[in-house]
């Protein structure tokens, strides 16, 4: 899919501080959305919501939510009625109500390149997504990870309270607003040792050539137990696969990660899907289970130093070298495989047949292109834009 | 430079080694040149900090 990075990366930059307006269109309390909406999801992640209805029981929300607020000047309705901090490119916070706009910044024909990956699927595919709000069904996504999280007693931050329907012609756009008590990312606090690109390149070739090692292992966090980190976020993200849930690729990024009062979380789930997961899983569901987990896990993992040319690789071999590298060096990997390897034995799952599956997967396209951004290479840097034209935006 | 920091632990673990530093300088020289051409084929440029090129690939 070929698409105008510039025209895309300009609406991106936004300031830190911005205007809430009023605008066209109507506030829907959760209960109600559900009704309206629920035949987005599939049966079972019906089921789970319906279950947990009880905890969506929100019938009074502030007097300013009443009518739908933006970001988007061009929709506006008055003068602006509040200042919120900006949130990623489509989303604001207000800070001392804690309350998340998220999508709150539609703009009718911009779209956004999304990756999209299917159970069962061989390749990532690209599509595009309308930018700066949210579809119903990934509103309704995100209801479904908040009721997924309560049942299986996962850590959650946030509370979804009300859905704004913004009033744009033939476009359907939402904003979910969510109670959330803090939205700083922990990509804020990564430590890069104050390295360049081209100082990993040289130390990294420099300790093979001599046989040392002098380079950290991989990016850690400032401010943080990173032990405590890893085994949180492993076991976390571990209970949440084991029982079918995913994030999606784009959504497993580390930016969605928080670190509040010494606990990880993860957020943003509009593209969250549960998957039913057989109490007795045959070989091939487990090939495509651990597939997806793979994914997931490679896409949330932070960066592990060192470099390698791998132009005149094969796609197998490379794929082996830098897995070697990414797995004997990350710590969220050695824990979430330890973590998904003790909850599928106590699920009476074959950890031979795991592990046959792992293999498996390290062959496929999917997990080549994903390897390829957690150790330096040669081909990741020949393919890589300028961080003036990147697609993503920190979330503060 | 803080960025030397690590390079500087380099060269007191090679002194351990002790590897000349004819070849040190040698080898140096070889991936420098090596990180040269690199460079002609990225659109990034290899100068910037990773974590600006973490953001970028995010």
């Amino acid at each position: 899919m070929l698409f105008e990075r510039d025209k895309i990366v300009r609406y991106l930059y936004q300031p830190e501080i911005l205007p809430l307006y009023k605008t066209s269109g109507k506030t829907i309390f959760i209960k109600d959305f559900i009704r309206q909406h629920i035949s987005c999801l599939d049966p079972h992640e019906v089921s789970i919501i319906l279950r947990n209805m009880h905890l969506l029981e929100i019938n009074k929300i502030p007097n300013f939510l009443v009518t739908p607020l933006t970001i988007n000047n061009d929709i506006a309705i008055g003068k602006s009625i509040k200042l919120a901090k900006r949130l990623g490119s489509r989303s604001a916070y207000l800070v001392k109500e804690k309350i998340k706009l998220k999508g709150c910044r539609p703009i009718p024909g911009i779209y956004f390149p999304h990756n999209v990956f299917e159970f069962g699927g061989d390749e990532i595919i690209n599509v595009k997504i309308p930018f700066g709000s949210l579809s119903a069904e990934n509103v309704m996504r995100e209801i479904l990870a908040f009721c997924f999280f309560k049942e299986h007693q996962l850590p959650l931050l946030q509370i979804p309270i009300c859905v704004f329907q913004y009033d744009l012609s033939h476009i359907q756009a939402y904003s979910l607003v969510l109670l959330s008590p803090y939205e700083t990312r922990i990509e804020n606090q990564e430590n890069d040792y104050n390295l360049k690109i081209r100082d990993v390149i040289l130390i990294s070739e420099m300790e093979k050539f001599f046989d040392v090692k002098v380079l950290p292992k991989e990016i850690k966090f400032k401010g943080v137990n990173n032990v405590s980190y890893a085994r949180q976020k492993g076991k976390l993200l571990a209970t949440m696969n084991i029982n079918g849930g995913f994030r999606g690729i784009l959504n497993s990024n580390l930016g969605n990660d928080i670190y509040y009062k010494s606990k990880i979380y993860i957020c943003d789930f509009d593209t969250f899907r549960v998957i039913n997961v057989p109490s007795k899983p045959t070989s091939d569901f487990i090939t495509k289970f651990i597939l997806w987990c793979l994914v997931e896990i490679l896409k949330t993992s932070p960066l592990v130093l060192g470099y390698f040319n791998i132009d005149r690789l094969s796609r197998n071999n490379a794929t082996a070298i830098l897995w070697y590298h990414y797995s004997n060096n990350s710590l969220l990997w050695k824990y979430y495989w330890k973590y998904l390897c003790q909850y599928a034995e106590n699920k009476g799952w074959n950890l031979k047949l795991l592990n046959e599956s792992l293999k498996i997967c390290l062959k496929s396209r999917v997990i080549y292109d994903l390897i390829l951004d957690n150790v330096l290479n040669s081909k990741i840097l020949k393919n890589t834009y300028p961080p003036s034209l990147s697609l993503y935006k920190t979330h503060n | 430079m803080k960025s030397r920091h690590y390079y500087k632990k380099l060269l007191k673990e090679l002194k351990k080694k002790k590897i000349p530093p004819s070849k040190i300088h040698y080898v140096e020289k070889k991936i420098i040149d090596s990180i040269h051409n690199l460079q002609k084929d990225c659109k990034v440029d290899l100068n910037i900090s990773l974590n600006q090129f973490i953001k970028a690939r995010r």
